[in-house]
Order: C-alpha cells, then structure tokens, then sequence
C-alpha cells in the first residue's frame, strides 16, 4: 500500500526531529554571532526599508528570528527528555 | 488512574520513608503493620503491588506470600519482598514462593523506586 | 506635597510591598506560581539594571547602536542554551552548587584558593557595578525634585554624597532584611526570587510606558519617530568593528559569569525545564527593552534642552512632557531596576565571601571554636551580614573616588570586564578535562591583575599625582608597561585593550598552568565528572571493550558492593540468560548491566569511571581509584561541614559517623556473633540510608518535613547506637571485665530505679502494676547500675511482650533466708515451653516475640551480670505468662534491717 509507505517515511521523519532540533540548538548561537559580525552586518547601514532605517530592521529581525527558532528548539526537545 | 501499592512493614519509620518515596513517584501508598493486617488490606484495597517485609508479626512475610500465592484472585499481585536478613537461603525461599523481586535492607531509594516501576511495568516510559 | 516627596513615598511603599511578597513566599512554602518558568525568566532579568534602564537610553544618544550588544550578548548565550547553561545547571544540580566561585571551586578539586580568587575578583568587580546603581538611584531622586526648567545641569557628574549615602544605608538594610533572615541548605531564596520577578515587571511596563509616551505622546507616532531619527544626532551607522564584536562576546560572558546572573539562572533554579523557556522568553524580554530604548533617546535628544544629561532622559521627558505620573513610575522601575541588583548581587558575593573567605579562615584560625552547628549557623548569618554591608561600602567608596563621572554604561562594562576573568576558568571547566587547579589559579591571578591595571584603577586613581606619571611614562618609566598601551598596543578604546590583555593572559595562564603538572586523581575524576555530564547513558549503544574478563569485573564490583551482593549478580544475571557457568560471558549488555547495579551504590558517574578503568578504555590505575574513594570520602565530610550548616544535620550526621566507626571496628571481628546482629543492625541502617537519600536527594522538602526526617534519623541512630551498646555490654560483661568492681549496695534501691525507669513504658501500654516490696534495707554484693539494667530489663521485657488485653505486672521482693529474691511476672503469652531452655541464650528472643525492638542480648546480659553477683537468673515454671526470679546472696553481717 502507498499510503503505508509514505506513514513510515514520516514516522522516520517524527523519529529524527529531536536529533534536529538538538543541531540546531547548537549551531543557533553561532548562526546568530555570524550574522552579527562586521563584514555582514555594515552591508545594511544607511539605507531604509519603508522609512525604517534598514539596520533596525535587520537587528530586529534577526533578533525575533532567533528567539522563534529557540522557541522551537525548546519545544522540540522538551517533549522526549 | 493512580497505581496504589502497599507496604506490609512493622517498622513505622521505614514505612514512612517508603511512603514518602513512592508517594512522590504518584502512587497511592497504604500499610499494614502486621502480616494479618496485610492479608487483609489486599484483599479489601485490591492494590497494585505489594511491598512485604519478611518479618512481620502475627503473620510472617512468608505466610502472607503463600496465602496471598494460593489464592486465585491475588495469585498474580506483583511482590516486592524486603528483608533484614540477605542470607541466600532467604531469598532462595522466597524465590521458590514466587516473589517478583526481593531487596535486602538498607536499601537505596532509587532502587525500591525502580522495582517498583519494573513491577508495575512502568520502566519502560 | 511635592514630586521628590511622593517619590520617597512610592519607594518605600514599593520596598514595603516587595518585603511582603517575599515573605509571604518565604513563609507560604513556596506557592505554586512561584515555580513556574514565567518567574523563572523574569528572576533573571536582573541583567537589567539600572544601567539598562538610564543607561541604555544615554548610551543610544552617546553611540547609536552600541548599546544593543549588551542585550545581543545574552540573546546569543541563551538561544544556545542547550551546550552551555543547560551543562552548567546539570552540574550545580547534580553537585549542589551554591554559588560560581563554588562552581568553579569544585571542579578544580574543591580548592580553596581557586574559590578565594574568584570571590576576590568578583568582588572587586562588583564595586563599579554597585556604584552605578547607588549613582543612578541617587541621580533619578535629585532630577525628579528640579523643575522642568533646571534639568539640564542636575545629576550629570556626581550625585549629592549625602543623598548617595543615606540610599546605601538604605539598600544595605533592605538587602539584610530580604536576603539573610534564613541560611537555606542549598542557598535559594524563594521570596527574593519572587520579589524580583515582580521588579523585573515593574522595570518592563514603566520602560514601555516612558518608550510609547516618547512615540506617541512626543513625536506623533512611528512614521515621525523615523523620520526625526533621520535628522537626529543619534548616530545609527556607529561603525560595526572590533568593539561591537567585542562587546557582544564580553556582554555573552557576563550573563554568565556575573555572580548574581549565576545566582538567578542557576543556583535557584527550580528545575532544568524552566530553562527551555528562558531560551526563548529571556531575549524577547530583552529585545522588548532594547526596543523601547531608541524612541526615547531620539525624542530625548530632540526636545529636551542642549546639555541634559542623557542617562536621565527616561526621567528627564515624562517631566518635560507634563505626565507627572509616568515620570513617577519611571522611577519606580529605576528603582526596581537598582534594588534588585544590588540585593541579588550582595546575596550571591556574600555566600562566596562567607562560604570562601571567612569559613576556612575561621576553620583554620587556632583560637576560633565553632562549637555545634547552632554556633555555624549564627556565625554564618553574622558574617553575611557584614560581607553585605561591606560589599556597599565598598560600592559607595568607589563611587566616591572612582571617575564616575563618565557615563554609567561605560562603569557597567569595567565590572563586565572584572566578571569576565572567570570565563577562562569556566569555559575550561566545563569543555576542558585537562585543566586543572594550578590552571586555573594561574590563570585567574592573571587575568585579574592585567584588568586591575589596565582598567580598574585607571578608573579609580584617575587624577591622583602619581598613577596620572604612571599612566604617562609607565611604572619605573618603563614605557612598555603603560597600563593604557601595554606592549606598545595603541587601541584608543581602553576597554578593548584591557579586555584583549586580560583574557590573553588569562586563557594563556589556564593552559600553560594546567600543562605544568598532572592532574591530581580528584581532579580528575571531578573533570570526568564535568566534562561529561551528559555522558552517562547517552552512549548506550557503544562498545566499551571486551578486554575486561569477569574475574576483573567481579574483583572490582565486589569492592563497591561486597562480594556476596556482587556474586549474586553475577550468578542471576547468567542463570537468566541461561549460561551454565558461575559467572556471565562478558560483553556489552553485561557491562552495561553492572555499570546500572553499581551507579546505584556509587553514583553513575563514579560508576562509569571505574567501569572503564577495568575495560581499559580510561587509564586510571587501581591504586588511584583507591586514593579517588579516600579523598571522595574526605570531600564528602568537608561539604558536610561547609555547605551543610543546618545545626540538626550536623548532629545527625555526627551521630551517624559515630555509628559507622563502632561498627566498622565490629565489622573488622568478622564473627558469628556479627552475623547474627546484622539484622537488627540492618533495621534502624534503612531508616537512616533511607532518610538521609531522601534529605540529601529532595531539595525541595518543606522545613517542618526536613526537621521530622531529620528527628527520625537522630532516633535511629540512638536506636543504632544503644544496640552498639548492648553488644559491647555483651563482652564486656562475658569476659569478667566489668569497668566498675563489685561493693555492698542494697538492691532495693536498684529496683527501685528499674520501676522508675519503666513508669514511661507503662503509661503508653496502659499497664496495672501489682508491687509488694521487702521492708527496710538489704545489702548484697553487685553493682548498683549494673543490678538497675537487670532490673530494667525483665521489667521492659514484661510490658512490651505483655499480649493480654488488661495486662498485669507483678513485682515481689523478699527475703528468702540468706537469700534476696525479686520475681517480676506477668499475664501474657509466656514462653513457650520449647524455648525455656534457651532463652537466656544470645539473641534468641524468641520467636513468638515478633518484631518488637530489642538484639535479643538483655537476658542474656542480665543472666551474666546477676551470675557475676553470686546468684541466679531463671524462668519459673507458671500457667500463665512468664514469671523470672532473681536471687542473690546478702552479705552476711548486714542481713538484719538497720536501725
């Protein structure tokens, strides 16, 4: 049966998300110092995006971005443990 | 639904330790300070599992096993039998009488705890 | 009534109410909300202080952007909790850590010195920080009490001394009050901690409050906001180079290492899953702050005069704007913002300068006797409080002296800076096994020194003669030295100079200090121990090695757990799985198996570890292990002492040591007697095994929970000892070797004590006392205690195997020719005629006697005691209940009554 199939295929998928979520914990902190370093983070100052100065906007952005992918992360690992 | 066990021990402080250790793992704990007493409870409370000291007054911990063994409606009751003594012919008796495990005091906390969930068949999750 | 007025008010009603709280927390035993990870987060929110909450803004007018890396810091440590904080909290768990110099301190060896350097450095660190706060209080109260028109020149440089010392006074009372009422066996302060998380609102909703006045009320909404930070002096493009680098990682390494951060986050944490939501919540709280800031900064910069101090913008613009109420909670928040950090700070730097400066000082000082643990308990109080007074006045000294002129961000980040110099020792803790104590002091002494120099008392001795030709010229015109440019680095940017110097030669002193000598065994084990916390169990599936054989195995688990529990396990474990030899073949499974049946008698860890030395996979030597369980046992004792003040553990823990000596100088005999007692021995041991688990393994137990446990354990162990007791009465009656020789006494007297010390026994049993005693006095030869105990013995015996419902106990004394007979009967079961014969045997207490308490040794030490005297000891023969008489030779001249 396809279905079948494809219901353990997704299962694996189920089964590998904690392993996920625990890399991605790791690299997070990293993923957000690099966005933050100087060559990437000049590259938006003195434009602006819809009247917002576009380096707010990134800071901020990244900063929501992070605290989502935590929120995640949080809520993946903490059901198995 | 909450898991009760009993504890069968004439020593009221070790009931009250093991008490407070089980409780805290979520069962309802009940005792009985005498072998007697202890036959009967289960009969009454019909609990989950059975703590049963092996020196016990009026009724010995190996009467109420064999009681409780030959009885159709407990002959299943999951057993764990304490006892002061440790000697290998004890546990070689109790064994024979069909205890599910035996633990020699002092004991470790963590260890009644994990005999109990293996008991229970909580071990797993 | 005027603003300054209404303010001191609000303080003081505030500080009113947050005591409350705290109180009632404290007395509640922690009510439900408190638990929850909402408080959690907020409770380390402290990060914000008053420095982010005048500061921030200041620091936006003064550089634009920068003042986003102190909260981008933190957002980056958090969001990555999960190799980090989460390491460091499963180790203060696992250890009950109680502070970082404690943390710190017991993974280089439990070492004094590396936890006096850490307490040291922290301390001097704090001072600039405290300043900041007292500066920011005294600051916002002085600008509340000037009109509109006289903002611009109040509070730019330093504070009012009078104004300034009287909210040091204040704070130091405040923080006595909140912080040292109780000395909790795991340092957690459940009040505080609720206290603060309501401050940590207060700080979010008045900085919200003053942000949406400054988008709303003063510019005309978000659009004019932009389009006035546009035109404004608040430099948006400040360049993003090395310091915007730098001090994210600095402001990273701070939420960690600041002892109050380490407090909130780690010490009271409630439970590990508390931080799942801190990883997220905390840097949204932040982001929310930080949001706010900039508004208020533009709008600040744009409509108060030229030359108003920006640092009291937050203040400064409700005012100007007319909204009196916003100003008041504006400066409610500061106050929150100020109070909670230099309570949680003066907590945290007091349980290290009294944990690790003034306990082993006192511990070693020769005239210095703590005697009991009442004496430890109040001495500790007394020397928390002063350490918090001192830590205030070493916060208003510097406020005096230091250039506290400058901004308060830049005074926040000199205390950044000082925290920081754990980092090192920290990160090396936690990632490195090979660092070590010599490590770890070398490298915290330099790292201290070199940010002393370069920043700390550049900051102090700013302006004074002779550090202004040093900073010039360098010590001794030694130019390469100058401590703004050492080696010759020109930076421009003081803090990146020292922060560059400092950790350089702090990371360089760890490794090359560690590289110089070998780690100790015990600091190696507590390294395995940090290093790999998550280790156990995690690599279930690995191969350990099948090098070790079972005769290894077995050598080794019956050391930690005695040869016969070891062999049963051996032996199940291959009659289980069918094997017909003695012992299991050996692989994984096996290993596994009896690593989880040794964790549970030594801790998994130290399990594993001596797995390992045996598969071969580690390299530790039996001998070390052996040195490993010695100075394990030494450590353990030592944290007893220390960290476990509370006076009725001590004693329990005394008696219990005391127990264990006796019979572990019994246990060396090895005879049949011992085998016998072990039972009864055994009783009262799981009491006490079993409460001590459940004291030392349950932080959370209520206090009149802890004292009951605490009481059953002291009644076992009496109940141990007196059984210790018994048996060594036992030989020393047997061998003829009674301590006090044998003289005339009259027995009556004895009988008489024996009847007294029964009366208690009686009243609970609900026993009738038939007694009909000789006439005047009788002289024979024995022991007047020894005669009581024999006394006391058949007495007690009477009464507590007396089965019958209305139980009677008869007690005869007459004089029988020469002869002094006591018979003491009762109307219970009796002995059953099969044991008669061998009741005064040792330990045959007879069967039908049940559980009841007891060896079983009295008869038979009575039986020996009385033989001694030249009579006997014997059963009567009786229909019902048990009848024994005791007889004994009067001295012959004194038979007659005395006159």
């Amino acid at each position: 049966m396809w279905w079948r199939r494809w219901r353990g295929c997704w299962a694996m998928m189920r089964d590998e998300r904690p392993r996920r979520a625990r890399d991605l914990a790791l690299i997070l902190p990293f993923i957000g110092m690099a966005a933050l370093m100087p060559p990437l983070v000049g590259l938006f100052v003195g434009s602006t995006i819809a009247g917002v100065p576009l380096i707010l906007a990134y800071l901020f952005g990244l900063w929501l971005a992070l605290i989502l992918a935590a929120l995640m992360v949080a809520w993946r690992l903490k059901g198995p443990d | 639904m909450t898991q009760r066990v009993l504890i069968a021990e004439d020593e009221r402080n070790i009931v009250e330790s093991l008490r407070f250790v089980l409780s805290r793992e979520g069962y309802e704990v009940s005792h009985a300070l005498d072998g007697a007493e202890a036959l009967a409870l289960v009969r009454r409370e019909t609990p989950d599992a059975l703590v049963l000291d092996l020196m016990l007054p009026k009724l010995s911990g190996y009467d109420v096993l064999k009681e409780l063994r030959a009885d159709e409606m407990t002959r299943a009751l999951p057993i764990l039998m304490l006892t002061a003594k440790g000697q290998s012919h004890d546990r070689q008796a109790a064994e024979d009488l069909g205890v599910d495990a035996f633990m020699t005091k002092p004991f470790a906390n963590s260890d009644v705890v994990a005999q109990v969930a293996r008991l229970l068949g909580n071990d797993a999750g | 009534m005027d603003i300054r007025q209404l303010a001191l008010l609000a303080a003081i009603g505030f500080a009113g109410l947050l005591f409350l709280i705290a109180f009632l927390c404290d007395r509640e035993g922690r009510p439900r909300w408190l638990t929850s990870p909402i408080v959690y987060t907020l409770s380390i929110s402290i990060y914000c202080t008053s420095w982010t909450f005048y500061g921030a803004v200041g620091s936006a007018a003064r550089n634009g952007l920068e003042y986003l890396t102190i909260y981008l810091g933190p957002t980056l440590v958090f969001v990555g909790f999960w190799a980090l904080l989460r390491k460091i909290l499963r180790i203060a768990k696992r250890d009950s850590i109680t502070s970082i110099a404690d943390f710190i301190s017991s993974r280089y060896g439990k070492s004094d010195s590396v936890a006096a350097v850490v307490t040291v450095l922290a301390l001097l660190a704090a001072a600039p920080y405290i300043a900041l706060q007292i500066k920011a209080i005294a600051g916002s109260f002085q600008v509340l009490g000037s009109a509109p028109e006289d903002l611009t020149g109040v509070a730019a440089a330093s504070p009012d001394p009078v104004v300034a010392f009287w909210i040091t006074a204040g704070l130091a009372l405040f923080t006595i009050l909140f912080g040292t009422r109780t000395i909790d066996i795991n340092e957690r302060h459940f009040g505080v901690v609720a206290a603060i998380a309501v401050e940590a609102l207060v700080k979010l909703v008045a900085l919200v409050a003053v942000g949406a006045l400054a988008i709303w009320g003063v510019a005309d909404g978000p659009a004019d906001l932009f389009a006035r930070m546009e035109a404004s002096a608040v430099p948006l493009d400040a360049p993003f180079g090395m310091r915007w680098v730098g001090l994210i990682l600095l402001s990273g390494a701070a939420i960690i290492c600041l002892p109050r951060q380490f407090q909130v986050a780690i010490v009271e944490n409630e439970r590990e899953g508390h931080l799942f939501t801190a990883a997220w919540l905390f840097p949204l709280y932040l982001l929310v702050m930080s949001l706010f800031v900039l508004p208020i900064a533009v709008m600040g910069l744009d409509v108060l005069p030229s030359g108003s101090n920006p640092d009291m913008f937050v203040l400064t613009m409700p005012i100007a704007a007319g909204r009196t109420d916003i100003a008041l909670l504006a400066f409610l928040g500061g106050f929150s913002s100020g109070t909670s950090m230099v309570i949680v700070s003066c907590i945290a730097l007091s349980t290290m300068i009294s944990n690790h400066l003034v306990m082993p000082l006192a511990l070693r000082a020769p005239g210095m006797r703590l005697q009991g643990g009442g004496d430890v308990r109040r001495f500790l109080l007394l020397s928390r409080r002063f350490s918090i007074c001192f830590i205030l006045l070493l916060g208003f000294v510097y406020l005096r002296t230091g250039a506290t002129g400058e901004g308060l961000a830049s005074i926040g980040l000199i205390a950044f800076a000082g925290a920081t110099q754990v980092l090192p020792a920290l990160l090396g803790a936690l990632y490195w096994e090979g660092a070590n104590r010599r490590g770890a002091v070398v490298g915290l002494a330099a790292g201290g020194i070199v940010w002393a120099y370069t920043l700390f008392l550049p900051n102090i001795l700013s302006g004074v003669a002779w550090w202004d030709a040093v900073a010039m010229a360098g010590p001794f015109g030694l130019d390469w030295l100058r401590p703004g440019a050492l080696f010759g680095l020109e930076t421009g940017d003081a803090l990146m100079h020292a922060l560059f110097w400092s950790l350089a030669f702090n990371a360089l002193g760890l490794v090359v200090g560690s590289l110089s000598r070998l780690p100790t065994p015990i600091e190696r084990v507590q390294a395995a121990l940090f290093v790999g916390v998550f280790r156990e169990g995690a690599d279930e599936g690995t191969l350990r090695g099948g090098d070790a054989s079972a005769d290894q195995l077995f050598d080794l688990a019956q050391r930690v757990m005695g040869a016969d529990r070891a062999y049963d396990i051996f032996r199940n474990y291959a009659r289980a799985r069918g094997q017909v030899t003695e012992f299991p073949l050996v692989d994984d499974a096996f290993i596994g198996h009896l690593e989880r049946r040794m964790a549970a008698s030594v801790g998994a860890a130290s399990a594993r570890a001596m797995i390992l030395s045996v598969t071969g996979s580690e390299t530790i030597s039996l001998d070390e292990l052996v040195q490993i369980a010695d100075e394990t046992a030494r450590l353990m004792t030592y944290t007893t002492e220390i960290t476990k003040k509370s006076d009725e553990i001590e004693r329990a823990a005394t008696q219990l040591k005391a127990a264990n000596e006796r019979l572990r100088s019994l246990d060396r005999q090895k005879d049949e007697f011992l085998s016998q007692v072990s039972h009864e021995l055994r009783t009262p041991m799981t009491s006490i095994r079993s409460f001590t688990e459940i004291l030392s393994g349950t932080p959370d137990l209520a206090p009149d929970e802890r004292e009951h446990f605490i009481e059953i354990i002291h009644a076992e162990s009496i109940r141990l000892t007196g059984l210790l007791d018994e048996i060594l009465d036992m030989s020393v009656v047997e061998s003829g070797d009674m301590e006090r020789a044998l003289e005339p006494v009259n027995p009556e007297i004895a009988l008489g004590q024996a009847i007294d010390a029964c009366l208690g026994l009686l009243r609970t049993g609900d026993v009738r006392l038939e007694v009909a005693r000789v006439e005047g006095a009788v002289t024979v030869e024995g022991n007047l205690a020894r005669l009581s105990q024999v006394f006391i013995n058949i007495l007690s015996n009477a009464i507590k195997y007396n089965t019958s419902p209305a139980p009677v106990i008869t007690i005869e004394s007459r004089v029988e020719g020469a002869e002094y007979v006591v018979v003491i009967g009762d109307n219970g079961a009796g002995v059953p005629a099969g044991e008669a014969q061998s009741i005064f045997e040792k330990f045959s207490r007879g069967r039908s006697a049940g559980a009841h308490t007891g060896a079983g040794l009295g008869l038979s030490i009575s039986h020996a005691i009385v033989t001694r005297s030249g009579g006997t000891l014997r059963l009567l023969p009786s229909a019902g209940g048990a009848r024994f008489e005791v007889r004994l030779p009067m001295l012959a001249s004194e038979a007659e009554p005395l006159a």
